[in-house]
């Protein structure tokens, strides 16, 4: 398993690098700069400012002066949050957003799997269906209506949380439910899948005829192998829950690293869109090589490849 | 909802059905006591007002204040933003100050008092004994040191146009000299500031309000990067060093701006906040239902759906005033059929403004007769617009397109905005309706559509323009040929002349009639279809006090106080 | 497509056949056997007759309906629903049943031509990189790893400058992300099945790996990606909305199904039935198209008897 995990890290190093490229190259092909405005400034004024930032430079010098800086850990000064560096802001938002997606990830562990079980050993009777439609229903509303719609009825007219902010420790509950709502709804969808798969299997009607009780099939053996779908699944789901959602973060006004993510690259701020970029590509391949051990451990008779 | 629906239709017999209903009948029974305390409770806790955060804060005198985005900076002589600017004038004050209620009025600031020579061309300010907050006395020399920071140009300050209107000001910034000795700024002593300008400007009082004349502190700047520097470490909290009347206590990117009462502030007896909260709402549905919570004193917005319901329900919060903005289509006269002033005056004749403020955007804007908005004290634009559908189609006709006809296509673009789309879809009904010609609308995405616009990549393109102090200029000068804010190709050799000479005009009112002679130009020639007149729109806690309507939205934080006995609603 | 169902190849003992007595009485397909069982299941029947009302509503409804999606009366503006305006009318006084139809063309439409694309790429894709192994599958996952960390917004604008906007773009830009996590869902599975004994069974008979992968693994697969494919529908359908924000997709006046829910949410309170409306066929359209799904998973799984 160690040379396994060293392995993979080996890999990301040209994974990154790739990334990286890409991301430089196509940020800086997009339509207009990060000090392009409604008010023109004049030319004049756009180079002094451009030259602050490098911006003079042939894009390829650009690319390698990046290269080095990120090298050594330092992703550059923002562009549209003047004199904030990308390290700085990162910093400050990323916890924001570790919180609120932990959270988020317990309620839509929490609500998905067992619902999704109870759908599978339970098919196609009452519980059944409640809970799928529960679940589809999850998946019907979308996070920019859920959202308004809970901070009002929670916020507004019951007035249990805060419509809005980040400033006491409830303001976490609404914002974690909008967006643990939508990911438990996927999670009880493919763990029912999952586990009817399983239990049609072999070793489950093994462990049937052997008497085993139900509740232990299912929890203790059929679970395991029932969880691979949503294993896979959640690999980039947890990467894209802890790295912040815009959408929520915006309607509940929460100062974390998703509103960062779609903001930068609609200021075409290059900078903030390659440090977000960066950081969330290694939480992918964090994400993911964690999915793929844990496939391992859920079904032992793959071997690490 | 869908639940119970499912469960319904599942195989459930009539007997299995009355069998649960006489089940829920019992546990009903059962409940029914705890339920009742349950809805007697929740009653009491609805009638007992819950103490919000608005209420807190206004008992200590701290306001809380949406503010938009957040800001990109808090350097005056950078800044460009109105969230920028709502910050920027609690912390630092110009020579000028806004006036509390009229922005057409010059208030003492860090000038007690000033002079001009006879024909406005060279001002005297004498600065008043006032202290920043690390303890320097403010002197004139501030003021020098602040504008030749603004016209260094390797600090790039997109502003620094503004201060051309100084003697040999552009000179130095575009460093065609080197010596800023020779520019018209100079501290005659410590408290005694004069300017020579360009020429006579007698709008100059009203310009130096704008933050980018507002002074800095030399020493705090000099000591964190120096004059050319953008990155700011002196405008953090804690380094800031302010001259207003307040001073900065924190800032938390997304979520907060704090600024606190500065007790060194020359007119401190007069502050009556302690403290204002800016906290940066993008989403305008979250600060309405802040604002309804008691999360929020002040909105910066309104959303555009629920305009009619607080226009007429709620005028004890809701508050709409004209606003110094002009919404404006701007078209593309370099291609045919636009190229045609025909073309162009049908497209303007054809629109019924009033039925758009009224029904679509419906927060009490004013209709366009003319470009400039009204309001700048002693000029009236011209009235030229007006609805005439039948003067419309013959105009078009004579253009070569009787109804429409041979008309090729044009597409009207817009920036993704709901209040944009609606106001674009309307238009395109009325030109094909009314003048039986294809229009499309395009959405693109604001960097995209400021390229698109820049390039002159499109027909028609949905533009806005808000004045940056009380003055027609700052409407007009945009139209001259080549200027980079004109962005429709058009160009006129009599209005570009007529522009030059208003700025050499020796008074206010010569200038002003040479101003509204050129906007009769514009006006005939159409390179534009200017829609309605802004207004801003706010929602405002009533126990707020001293805020009073502006055409520049700009209200000075230091008459706002809290009256406490005023009944909520 | 496949025919799984040759009795003369040894194949016919293997698990991944229906081991089901009608199918070996009456010597049927698995499509026609499935296709039977799909018939008896009485909840996916209704799905599949209500699916294809709304189809034909928002395909058909159009031709019969008095008003068209762009026409506005602002005299009518914002009107609850009423015999003239079934569904009401939209804060510009336009007809909502007539923008619901129009939108449910685009949505239905782009739903399922997306999901359709994305699910082949991405099937095909995971199944050949589990199946593969070793280099192949590190490469194959890690390209995965680079598409899922690229700044989505600026590709789409840059796909804009680049082609133009046209229809075709549309499809590519949704496809583009939603066959990733496809892809590394039936690598999942297949990585698991490899191992399995019919599939080593396979491979000792000496059958090649095209074949393994289309007859033995991907059938195999199926009912997860079905299941996941009624999720990937509602994603696009949304995503959509969020491409017409950056200028992609259908332009105003038209509006899909997506873009008219974004609208209702910020008119909810004010407007509640122009988030109901189009809500409520969006809903729908989802609950049919999963009730469909579960039992074409049912009727597909190899393994399902009749307990």
């Amino acid at each position: 398993m160690f040379k396994f995990i060293l392995n993979r890290l080996l890999q990301a190093i040209p994974v990154l690098f790739i990334i990286v490229a890409m991301t430089f190259f196509m940020v800086r092909a997009a339509p207009g700069g990060p000090f392009s405005q409604e008010r023109k400034v004049s030319q004049q004024i756009l180079e002094k400012m451009n030259e602050h930032y490098g911006l003079n430079d042939p894009v390829y010098v650009q690319f390698f002066n990046y290269l080095k800086h990120a090298l050594q850990g330092d992703l550059g000064y923002s562009y549209k949050h003047e004199g904030r560096t990308v390290n700085e802001m990162i910093a400050e938002s990323f916890p924001v957003s570790l919180k609120l997606g932990a959270l988020s990830l317990l309620f839509a562990v929490g609500v998905g799997i067992p619902a999704g079980v109870l759908g599978a050993v339970k098919k196609n009777t009452f519980w059944d269906y409640s809970a799928m439609s529960v679940a589809l229903m999850g998946i019907c509303l979308p996070t920019f209506v859920v959202g308004p719609l809970i901070s009002l009825i929670f916020g507004l007219w019951l007035g249990w949380f805060n419509v809005s902010g980040w400033f006491e420790s409830g303001d976490v509950v609404l914002p974690s439910i909008t967006l643990g709502l939508a990911y438990a709804a996927y999670i009880a969808r493919l763990t029912r899948g999952g586990m009817l798969d399983v239990l049609n299997q072999d070793y489950i009607r093994t462990a049937r005829a052997k008497g085993l009780s139900p509740s232990a099939i299912v929890w203790k053996h059929a679970l395991k192998g029932g969880l691979l779908p949503v294993v896979s699944f959640m690999g980039p789901a947890l990467a894209g829950l802890i790295s912040g959602s815009f959408v929520v973060e915006t309607i509940f006004q929460i100062p974390g690293l998703g509103r960062h993510f779609v903001n930068a690259a609609l200021s075409r701020d290059y900078t903030m869109v390659l440090g977000t970029v960066l950081f969330y590509a290694v939480m992918i391949i964090i994400a993911n090589l964690v999915v793929d051990i844990l496939q391992v451990v859920l079904n032992p008779r793959l071997k690490y490849e | 909802m869908c639940s119970f629906y499912l469960s319904g239709t599942f195989g459930t017999t009539f007997a299995e059905t009355y069998s649960f209903i006489k089940h829920i009948k019992h546990m009903f029974k059962k409940i029914l006591p705890w339920l009742l305390c349950a809805v007697f409770v929740l009653g009491l806790s609805a009638c007992k007002k819950r103490q919000t955060r608005a209420d807190e804060a206004a008992a200590q005198g701290v306001l809380l204040i949406a503010n938009g985005s957040e800001p990109s900076r808090l350097d005056p002589h950078l800044a460009t933003g109105v969230p920028e600017n709502r910050i920027i004038s609690s912390l630092l004050e110009g020579l000028i100050a806004y006036h509390p209620t009229n922005d057409s009025l010059p208030e003492p600031g860090m000038a007690e008092s000033w002079e001009p020579n006879e024909d406005s061309s060279e001002w005297t300010f004498h600065i008043r004994d006032a202290r920043w907050s690390n303890g320097d006395p403010v002197t004139a020399q501030d003021f020098v040191y602040s504008w030749r920071r603004m016209l260094t140009a390797a600090l790039g300050a997109e502003y620094a146009p503004n201060l051309f209107v100084i003697k040999n000001a552009q000179e130095y910034f575009e460093q065609k000299i080197t010596d800023f000795e020779q520019v018209g700024v100079h501290a005659i002593d410590e408290k005694t500031l004069r300017v020579t300008l360009v020429g006579p400007a007698p709008y100059f009082l009203n310009m130096l309000k704008h933050y980018s004349f507002f002074p800095v502190n030399p020493c705090s700047v000099e000591s964190m990067g120096g004059i050319t520097d953008r990155m700011g470490e002196w405008t953090r909290p804690g380094n800031f060093v302010c001259n207003g009347p307040f001073v900065l206590e924190q800032w938390e990117t997304n979520k907060v701006i704090r600024v606190v009462k500065n007790p060194d502030y020359w007119d401190a007896d007069k502050v009556q906040l302690n403290a204002i909260e800016f906290i940066p709402i993008e989403n305008q549905s979250t600060e309405e239902s802040s604002f309804l919570a008691g999360q929020l004193h002040l909105t910066t917005n309104i959303p555009l759906s629920k305009i009619p319901y607080y226009l007429s329900n709620r005028g004890d919060i809701a508050h709409f005033e004209p606003y110094l903005g002009v919404y404006f289509y701007r078209l593309n006269v370099t291609k045919p059929p636009l190229d045609n002033p025909k073309v162009r005056m049908a497209l303007n004749y054809v629109i019924n403004r009033k039925l758009i403020t009224e029904n679509v955007t419906r927060a009490s804007e004013q209709p366009t007769y003319a470009y400039t908005p009204p309001g700048i004290m002693g000029y009236e634009p011209p009235v030229v617009l007006s609805t005439d559908a039948d003067k419309a189609r013959q105009l078009l006709a004579e253009a070569g397109y009787p109804g429409g006809e041979g008309f090729p296509p044009l597409e009207i673009l817009i920036n993704t905005d709901e209040g944009h789309r609606q106001l674009a879809e309307v238009m395109q009904q009325i030109w094909s309706k009314e003048l039986g010609i294809h229009v499309t609308i395009l959405n693109q995405e604001w960097k995209v559509f400021l390229e698109s616009q820049n390039k002159m990549d499109y027909d028609i393109s949905r533009s806005g323009w808000i004045g940056d102090y009380m003055d027609p200029g700052t409407f007009l000068d945009m139209w001259t040929t080549g200027n980079g804010n004109n962005q429709t190709g058009w160009s006129n050799s009599d209005y570009d002349r007529i522009i030059l000479e208003a700025r050499m005009a020796r008074n206010q009112q010569a200038r002003y009639e040479k101003l509204f002679e050129a906007e009769q130009i514009l006006l005939k020639e159409l390179p534009i279809v200017p829609v309605y007149w802004y207004t801003t729109k706010h929602l405002m806690d009533p126990r707020l006090r001293g805020y009073y309507p502006k055409l520049l939205d700009n209200h000075p934080y230091k008459y706002m106080y809290f009256d406490l006995d005023t009944q909520q609603p | 497509m496949v025919n799984p169902c040759n009795l003369n190849v040894p194949e016919e003992r293997l698990p991944s056949l229906p081991i089901d007595l009608n199918q070996v009485e009456g010597g049927s397909s698995l499509w026609a056997d499935a296709w039977y069982r799909l018939r008896k299941n009485r909840f996916a029947v209704i799905s599949l007759v209500v699916f294809l009302g709304i189809t034909l509503f928002s395909y058909v409804g159009p031709f019969f309906c008095p008003y068209g999606f762009e026409e506005m009366d602002l005299a009518t503006r914002a009107q609850g629903l009423s015999l003239a305006h079934w569904f009401g009318t939209d804060g510009l006084g336009r007809d909502l049943l007539a923008r619901v139809m129009y939108g449910g063309r685009i949505s239905i439409g782009v739903g399922f031509i997306a999901t359709a694309i994305s699910l082949s790429i991405g099937v095909v894709y995971g199944a050949i990189s589990g199946y593969a192994g070793g280099k192949i599958d590190s490469v194959m996952m890690r390209l995965v790893d680079i598409l899922y960390a690229m700044p989505y917004a600026i590709f789409i604008i840059l796909l804009m400058v680049i082609f133009g906007r046209n229809i075709v773009l549309l499809f590519v830009a949704l496809g583009a992300v939603q066959w990733l996590t496809i892809a590394r869902i039936v690598r999942g599975q297949v990585l698991s099945l490899k191992k399995q004994e019919f599939v080593e069974a396979a491979v000792s008979l000496g059958l090649s790996d095209s074949r393994i992968i289309l007859r033995h693994v991907i059938p195999n697969v199926l009912g997860v990606v079905i299941v996941y494919a009624t999720l990937t529908v509602p994603s696009i359908m949304l995503l959509e909305a969020f491409l017409s924000f950056l200028g992609l997709g259908v332009q105003p006046p038209m509006a899909s199904w997506g873009v008219l829910i974004k609208d209702g949410a910020e008119n909810m309170t004010v407007y509640p039935w122009t988030l109901l409306i189009p809500s409520f066929f969006f809903s729908l359209t989802l609950f049919c198209l999963n009730f469909l799904g579960d039992g074409l998973r049912d009727a597909l799984d190899p393994r399902s008897s009749k307990d």
